[in-house]
């Protein structure tokens, strides 16, 4: 093995990772604003991918605007989702354990309303980036993956700069930070809550869009993206903007290199392990300053 | 016991009994910030001692040091001759030490008599699960005794005709008292109260008293921190007060009062 | 009609235990079959109403454990030709001790971190059935291991005795001190902690009781199905068991063995559930917590269920925890 191999699969990780940092980014998100840790999230992900599928290959709409109309809908149903379904739950101080289980209730209704509209068979959508690797030295690099970091970078960028310079972006910082004074401050929470909502479904909506780019669609990736999601926020750290994107480029890349170098069967298994160690010995991840409880 | 009622000031220090709590050079940090700065303090038995300070003086902070809730950054905390730092909050109970919570916690979906039996604790001996689950005669006996233990308490802190009622839709005074007997049952020889009075009307400002009152006739010493200086004046023998995670001042209320330093921490509210 | 309910109260197990050896006599086979799942859910969902309804933490590799019970029986009797009983009882030790290890996790973790790291326990296993070929059979799966009992009726029999015992012994443990130490725990650990109680000690009970129902169950769900595959284990599955407990109010152990057979039974009433059961499940479920744990909505919901002249549903559902004794 030479460092040309290792560079090269670090690459190939580095768009697998970029993708799988955005449903990291909407979990920590949604686990700011609302103090909820959203096991759907992958599974939103999912469901823009394939509705990314219906929109392209079904509806023939041409890809650019394909893109536009899923994050848009997808930004609505987070929305929507937050007004009907999880900002009651959390007005109303219902146990958390109930609200966490309502997200692992949407999981699997999601994967399964996939499953019964479009079937098990993988469906794929074109590929809009072209196959004509490049070469840089003795690294070959797809367009996928320069089009993928690039579409991510400047999409954390926008959201960073929306965070950080909007009134919007401040008025969910402060919900995320203090809900009850920045509601007596005159900021809706039910409102920044569903935007946190929208945001995050819509980002990871665009990561669908993305991951149906480079692979087959099947209604269970959700799943397997869930545990790369997760992985990534929680080693990255839960709450932190750039915990999840080095989380996630952290899993994408060893991932890569554990699935080409030891065993492709046992990524997951890897990735749970890691996982694992990493909750249990640092539990708040790399980007987190140590939260003691007000006893 | 050489306290007999009524509440007598207690000036000399010789006259004090012997130490039931000794907390030496206690130190606790929170990142940069020094929460609890070398701080000794005895208290002796039978006595009902009171921890006052301004807030964010780190009251709480020593409370949680004392059970066991946060780790001990330097100093020692002796229990009946037993060095106590570094061990579970579980086992700090089992010694003998109790508390209470500045914000109520207690388990509102539970009734009174559940959350008071909470206070048997889990682990320090009785019956296992197996002999729960197979309903054991031991175990019915030990049910049966824990069941008086429980009622008598209720009924010692006049809870008895709430004991089925679920503990969230008592009022927040009762559920101050329901705390204090769900503490007294885990039989502790030092009781700490977190702030007891809060929140509480006058009437049950006066209650609450004479309750601590007989607590400590049953031999059962007392550490509260508290804000209400009335109830402090008149059921502490001792009072230390605390600035800043150190102590500024220790002595009878009316020594206290007087103190400038104190005087000075409180910004002139303390004496009166 | 109110001595009735008290009677139904207090013998309401017994009866309902009963009313599931009879069931054999009055059903068609394909009905048994559901009934012997139902019962089979039950012993593995009332292990999680120790772990989830009392302990409060959220478990979503309890088919992880299900899949060691059911894998180990069938490999102890064909790999190491262990007898069915000895096979069984080591199955299910192994399963508890499998389950054990989850607990250490459980010290440091709660909430949704402990939930990811169950999640990646049930799918470890999962995977390592999956790749263990020669030992397991991969995705062929196993069979052609030998049964407890030759006749399938005494299988049955054998489950609801078992059942009904589990389900006495769990409602005992929810009403001693243990049970309330543990309901302790879900509410405020520090809390329990200072009240003596350890909470090391009784979250460990917690795992190792689940693990070990999860593990009986999955040694008669190889009794049941004479062959075992990895696809019955996914997470996913998990969430059926989910929905069991939390249906069945998630504090009574009735509860859990009704809901549990309804549940199972609903893809045969419903036949066009069959294909898309977990959609079903998970939408329920939703509905479900949302209906109920919102007042609002709550109140609307009854109200509609008034209406309708179901007067005593909704009232019964007005108490959702039931007036229990205090005893202990």
């Amino acid at each position: 093995m030479t460092p040309a191999i290792l560079i090269q699969l670090a690459v190939n990780g580095i768009a697998i990772g970029a993708i799988y940092a955005l449903p990291a980014l909407g979990i920590s998100l949604i686990w700011n604003a609302a103090g909820l840790f959203n096991f759907a999230q992958a599974d939103l992900l999912t469901l823009g991918a394939y509705v990314m599928y219906a929109l392209v290959v079904s509806a023939k709409i041409p890809y650019i605007w394909a893109f536009i109309i899923t994050t848009i809908v997808m930004g609505l149903l987070g929305y929507l989702l937050s007004r009907i379904y999880f900002y009651p739950m959390i007005e109303n101080r219902v146990n958390p354990h109930i609200v966490l289980i309502g997200t692992v209730a949407l999981s699997v209704f999601i994967q399964n309303l996939l499953l019964v509209i479009w079937g098990t068979t993988p469906k794929s959508v074109v590929n809009p980036f072209g196959y004509m690797p490049f070469r840089v030295g003795d690294i070959f690099v797809m367009p996928h993956v320069v089009w993928i970091v690039a579409i991510v970078s400047v999409l954390l960028l926008l959201l960073q700069f929306f965070l950080r310079r909007t009134l919007i972006g401040t008025g969910m910082r402060a919900v995320a930070q203090q809900q009850i004074a920045s509601w007596l401050m005159g900021i809706r929470n039910d409102r920044m809550i569903a935007l946190t909502f929208l945001l995050s479904t819509a980002i990871a909506a665009t990561g669908g869009v993305l991951i149906s780019a480079v692979f087959p669609l099947t209604p269970r990736m959700g799943s397997m993206i869930a545990v790369k999601a997760m992985a990534a926020v929680l080693i990255g750290g839960l709450g932190s903007f750039s915990g999840a994107l080095v989380g996630g480029l952290a899993v994408g890349i060893s991932e890569t290199i554990f699935a080409t170098l030891v065993n492709p069967a046992y990524r997951d298994v890897f990735i749970f392990a890691v996982l694992i160690t990493f909750l249990i010995f640092k539990p708040g991840g790399i980007f987190k300053a140590e939260i003691s409880e007000k006893v | 016991m050489w306290r007999t009622g009524g509440w007598n000031v207690m000036t000399e220090q010789k006259k004090r009994g012997k130490a039931i709590l000794q907390v030496q050079d206690l130190t606790k940090r929170f990142g940069g910030l020094v929460a609890v700065n070398n701080l000794t303090l005895d208290v002796c038995e039978g006595e009902i001692c009171a921890l006052i300070g301004p807030n964010g003086s780190g009251k709480t902070t020593v409370l949680n040091l004392i059970t066991g809730i946060y780790e001990i950054d330097g100093g020692s905390v002796t229990f009946e001759n037993a060095q106590i730092q570094g061990e579970p909050p579980h086992s700090i109970c089992w010694r003998g030490v109790a508390r209470t919570f500045q914000n109520i916690r207690i388990l509102g979906g539970q009734t009174v008599f559940e959350n008071a039996l909470l206070g048997k604790g889990y682990g320090n001996g009785g019956s296992g699960v197996l002999q729960t689950v197979l309903d054991t005669v031991k175990f019915r006996k030990e049910r049966e005794t824990f069941t008086a233990e429980v009622d008598e308490i209720l009924e010692f802190v006049g809870l008895s005709d709430l004991r089925n009622e679920r503990a969230r839709n008592l009022p927040y005074g009762k559920q101050r008292i329901l705390e204090i007997g769900r503490a007294l049952i885990t039989k502790p020889r030092l009781l700490l109260l977190d702030e007891p009075a809060a929140g509480l009307n006058s009437k049950e400002i006066y209650d609450l008293m004479e309750l601590i009152e007989k607590i400590n006739d049953r031999g059962i010493t007392v550490l509260l921190i508290e804000h209400r200086m009335e109830l402090v004046g008149k059921l502490a023998n001792l009072v230390f007060v605390l600035n800043h995670g150190s102590k500024i001042a220790e002595g009878s209320f009316d020594v206290i009062k007087e103190d400038p330093a104190v005087i000075e921490a409180y910004l002139g509210k303390g004496g009166n | 009609m109110a001595k009735l309910q008290q009677v139904f109260k207090r013998y309401g197990l017994l009866i309902l235990g009963i009313l599931l050896l009879v069931a054999p006599l009055v059903s068609a086979q394909y009905q048994f079959y559901v009934l012997e799942r139902g019962v089979q859910n039950a012993i593995h969902v009332m292990g999680l109403l120790i772990l989830i309804g009392y302990s409060g933490m959220l478990s979503l590799g309890s088919a992880g454990l299900l899949a060691t019970g059911a894998y180990a029986y069938a490999l102890l009797l064909l790999k190491l030709g262990f007898s069915p009983w000895l096979g069984a009882i080591f199955a299910v030790v192994i399963t508890t001790l499998v389950g054990l290890c989850l607990a250490f996790p459980a010290f440091r973790l709660s909430g949704p971190f402990l939930a990811v790291t169950t999640i990646g326990f049930g799918e470890i296993i999962r995977i390592l059935i999956l790749n263990l070929e020669p030992i397991t059979g991969g995705a062929y799966g196993v069979s052609g291991y030998s049964k407890l009992f030759a006749n399938e009726l005494h299988v049955y029999f054998f489950m609801v005795v078992a059942l009904i015992c589990i389900a006495i012994g769990t409602e005992r443990l929810g009403r001693s001190r243990i049970g309330l130490a543990l309901k302790a725990t879900k509410e405020d650990e520090i809390a329990a902690e200072v009240m003596g109680v350890n909470v090391k000690r009784a979250k460990v009970v917690a795992f190792a009781l689940s693990a070990m129902l999860a593990g009986l169950s999955g040694v008669i769900l190889a009794n049941l199905a004479g062959y075992l595959s990895p696809d019955s284990f996914t997470s996913a599955e998990s969430s059926s068991y989910l929905l069991m407990v939390v249906m069945g109010g998630m504090n009574s152990a009735i509860g859990v063995i009704v809901s549990s057979i309804v549940v199972t039974w609903l893809p045969e009433v419903l036949r066009f559930l069959s294909s898309s059961r977990l959609l079903v499940y998970s939408l329920v479920l939703l509905v479900y917590l949302r209906i109920n744990h919102v007042p609002a909505t709550r109140e609307r919901f009854l109200g509609i269920l008034r209406k309708f002249g179901i007067r005593r549903a909704a009232d019964a559902a007005e108490d959702p925890c039931g007036e229990r004794g205090a005893g202990m």
